[in-house]
């Protein structure tokens, strides 16, 4: 035998020089030319401002041991590494790095700045890649990618062309998840869910007959209201369909409108349409033609009510709004702590803010379809499989 | 499924490719072109989601038709957890299709779910139950914490880890090591071919037998994603055939002059083992392999064949009867208070083929045959244990011991009798109660009977 074993097993001993020796043999490196069959895994790409977690390390140990099998059983072997260029999380880091020196990206321009966040990676991202090799991570190294290098940065304009061409790809208004202190729109997984002490305030609009009591957890939004929706049956309404009632505070006149959607056993069955301010309520005004009025500025600030509330901040007016309104004598009943939940912001923690811009939107239906079809037709094999297509035509 | 959203306000990103011009019109800038002097560029960039819904098209050179895509598209596995299945894979799914004219981006999808403390709690700062691999890894090594994540991986499904199991799989990865350290002391090799079975004795021939079904169970169970199941599986026969049986049974061998074909058949059998076990605890198998072996490297070597000829029922109906003999021996000296070290004076009294390893089973239960009066035998699996523990133990006393231990059987078996018998009891007592006396009922009345065995066999 050419040499021993040592008398102890040593991990932290043998592990670095192991890896780097199989790098520097190449086992790794995948030949395209080869007539071998392939066996290929795309490394789901993590942060570039990560850390090596739990979740990693079970999701590389587990595709490590596929490729190891594959390729001991004579395949050629692509598992082909790389990061995200994390955009809010990534800006986020490099913001704070900035405010060490008492500057925002602001100070330095969109140029300058993203000029440092490259800095920022060049010099401290990507730490986990140094820990995909800890942990023994078999990947192709001379294939590892990045969201935002040339390539992608030019596959990305191309593929964007594309479906603009295609009609795949729109511009318009919309409500969106916003944050009000990152200044931008966040996509559902940005969002936490938490459950908050807030408020529920039922309010009057209008006077005598024609009176109806909404219920709220955004007292401060009425004055953003385009309309009240009741249930088309609910006994209670039905003879108001079609009337108009005052709303308070702005003294504008809105429409009472029947919505299906609106729940009779919720609060008082009747709701405010804030169609610029709540997913939901966009969605019943796209229905009936109800205005959009935006009554907060992009720093969640009150901002064109044309009341002492504008120049408050979203929470200071709606303290200030509910003291008003009780000053009318149009609280009805107030609950609090009123439980509920709340979108928070995942980066800063800031409450969301439901914000009417104008975004750019993917037609999801035509492209989901394709997918599903996949999966159905056994194209795509997964388990469990119920999970993909339940989200695939949700 | 809502539209998706795809522009952010923000500066670190893929700028929005869109150019608006001085009246309003709306422009897409291709990668080769550029946009009108005097236009302007939309200020947003794009979600990250659709750069990396690119992932497994573009990084092999799309839009080009490079040699990467037309060797290496589709992927064959995605592996990934199921909570971003919506907002990656789900992504990933559409724009290949879009991109790659209908062509999904995997032929598989493997869903793993979460890794939750040992409590099945999700892991959070704030509950500081987070598991820190690195600082795992540093103490334990690589292998123990891919061994142990591995170990509970189930498609689907959530797993529990805590810090005793990594240090679990890490004594696992010891036992290897010393295992094949001894091993290759005693001569275990893989030189030359392997010898023919007929030539080979019953527990070598047994050895060969397990690790063929191991290697056949193992590669079925990573081919169908059941990681947890192939690593009980190579755990098992490891921890449970080599070390705790083969090597033991084999030591008379290897401490013999016959033992040319046991060395060979060891070496055989641990190479074959770090092949299998190398996807999951690559570092340690490479060290051990290539020492074994003197080959380059197992991340190269062939993954093993289950030998069909290979599997031997006989030897495995041997080895189980001389397993049971074994262990019945090593309760009966440890009930008796013979100490594990302790030799004493011991023979099978058999005609069967038992008796050719009666001498391997003496090298492992420290019996010493000779002439002697037993004063204890015992009947197992057709085999008749003859032992004389005058020397070893005062059996009178010993005898006292047990007939102690009986009279306390004897009476927890009366307790939980009286009280199954009593109906009030019964009619209020809680069912876990019940249950419980029940259990008691079970063990004490086996105690009885073990007891009363071992008094019997003092005579």
């Amino acid at each position: 035998m050419s040499r021993e074993l040592a008398s102890t097993f040593s991990p932290v001993d043998i592990e670095a020089p192991l890896y780097e020796k199989w790098i520097s043999a190449g086992y790794f490196t995948a030949d395209a030319k080869s007539s071998k069959e392939p066996f290929t895994i795309v490394l789901p790409p993590p942060n570039v401002t990560g850390v090596l977690h739990i979740g990693h390390a079970l999701d590389l140990t587990l595709q490590d041991c596929l490729s190891r099998m594959k390729r001991m059983k004579g395949y050629e072997v692509l598992w082909l590494p790389g990061m995200d260029h994390a955009g809010i999380a990534t800006q986020n880091v490099v913001e704070k790095q900035l405010a060490t020196s008492g500057l925002s990206r602001h100070d330095l321009g969109r140029e300058e700045f993203v000029k440092k966040a490259w800095e920022w990676k060049a010099e401290s991202g990507g730490a986990i890649l140094g820990q995909m090799r800890r942990i023994g991570a078999g990947v192709d190294w001379s294939r590892e990618r990045f969201t935002m290098d040339e390539g992608m940065s030019k596959a990305v304009v191309s593929i964007f062309k594309k479906m603009y061409e295609d009609n795949l790809i729109y511009r318009a208004e919309r409500i969106i998840n916003w944050c009000p202190r990152c200044l931008t729109a966040l996509s559902d997984i940005e969002v936490e869910h938490q459950d908050d002490a807030g408020e529920f305030v039922s309010v009057r609009y209008g006077d005598g007959d024609q009176s109806i009591t909404v219920a709220t957890t955004r007292p401060e939004t009425m004055m953003g209201d385009g309309a009240v929706a009741v249930h088309p049956d609910d006994p209670r309404y039905k003879h108001m369909i079609g009337t108009e009632v005052l709303l308070p505070l702005v003294n504008r006149m809105i429409p009472i409108i029947a919505d299906e959607l609106v729940e009779p056993d919720f609060g008082t069955g009747a709701v405010k349409v804030t169609a610029a301010h709540d997913p939901n309520d966009f969605e019943m005004a796209m229905r009936h033609n109800v205005p959009f009025v935006v009554i907060m500025n992009e720093h969640g600030v009150m901002d064109g009510t044309g009341t002492e509330f504008d120049g408050m901040d979203r929470f200071e007016a709606r303290t200030a709004v509910v003291a008003k309104l009780k000053e009318l004598g149009r609280v009805v009943s107030e609950k609090r702590p009123y439980i509920h939940a709340v979108g928070h912001c995942s980066r800063c923690d800031t409450v969301i803010e439901p914000r009417l811009s104008k975004q750019w939107f993917v037609k999801v239906a035509p492209m989901a379809k394709a997918s599903a079809d996949a999966v159905r037709n056994g194209e795509v094999k997964i388990e469990p499989k119920h999970l993909l297509l339940d989200t695939l035509s949700g | 499924m809502h539209d998706w959203c795809i522009s952010r306000q923000l500066w670190w990103g893929h700028r929005i490719p869109v150019w608006y011009g001085p009246n309003g019109e709306v422009k897409v800038v291709g990668p080769e072109e550029s946009a009108p002097d005097g236009w302007t560029q939309d200020p947003d960039v794009l979600d990250t989601w659709f750069s990396s819904g690119q992932w497994a098209f573009s990084t092999m050179g799309w839009p080009e038709k490079t040699a990467d895509l037309a060797k290496f598209y589709p992927t064959s596995v995605l592996v990934t957890g199921y909570d971003i299945l919506f907002f990656w894979v789900v992504r990933m799914m559409m724009m290949s299709t879009f991109a790659m004219e209908g062509v999904a981006p995997f032929k598989t999808i493997m869903l793993h779910g979460l890794v939750r403390d040992q409590f099945g709690k999700k892991m959070s700062k704030s509950r500081g139950n987070v598991i820190d691999p690195i600082e795992f890894m540093d103490k334990y090594g690589a292998d123990a914490l891919r061994f142990t994540l591995a170990r509970g991986a189930n498609p689907g499904t959530d797993q529990a880890l805590a810090e005793d199991w990594i240090a679990g799989s890490r004594n696992f990865a010891t036992k290897l090591w010393n295992a094949t350290r001894f091993a290759m002391m005693n001569g275990a090799n893989v030189a030359g071919p392997m010898p023919s079975l007929d030539s080979l004795n019953a527990i070598d021939r047994w050895i060969l037998s397990r690790l063929s079904q191991t290697i056949q169970e193992t590669n079925d169970l990573l081919e169908s994603y059941e990681f947890a199941r192939a690593c009980d599986a190579i755990y098992h026969f490891a921890w449970d055939d080599l070390c705790d049986w083969y090597l033991e049974l084999s030591k008379e061998t290897f401490a013999s002059d016959d033992k040319a074909n046991s060395q060979r058949v060891l070496g055989y059998v641990l190479d074959q083992l770090m092949c299998i076990l190398h996807p999951i605890m690559p570092f340690i198998t490479e060290e051990l392999w290539t020492t074994l072996t003197a080959g380059e490297s197992v991340v190269i070597a062939q993954w093993p064949k289950a030998e069909a000829t290979h599997v031997d029922k006989k030897s495995e109906t041997l080895v189980a009867a001389l397993q049971e003999i074994i262990t019945d021996v090593r309760r009966f000296r440890n009930d008796q208070g013979v100490k594990p070290s302790q030799k004493i004076p011991g023979r099978f009294v058999t005609s069967n083929e038992i008796a050719q390893y009666a001498s391997a089973m003496s090298f492992v239960l420290k019996l010493e045959p000779g002439d002697f009066t037993p004063s204890a035998s015992l009947e197992i699996a057709g085999v008749k244990v003859e032992m004389d523990l005058t020397g070893s133990i005062d059996v009178v006393a010993e005898r006292a011991r047990l007939e102690k231990d009986l009279a306390a059987a004897q009476k927890d078996q009366k307790t939980a009798e009286v009280k199954l018998g009593n109906e009030g009891f019964m009619a209020k007592a809680p069912a876990d109660v019940l249950v419980e006396i029940k259990e008691r009922l079970a063990k004490t009345t086996s105690e009885i009977e073990r007891i009363t065995a071992a008094i019997a066999a003092l005579k």
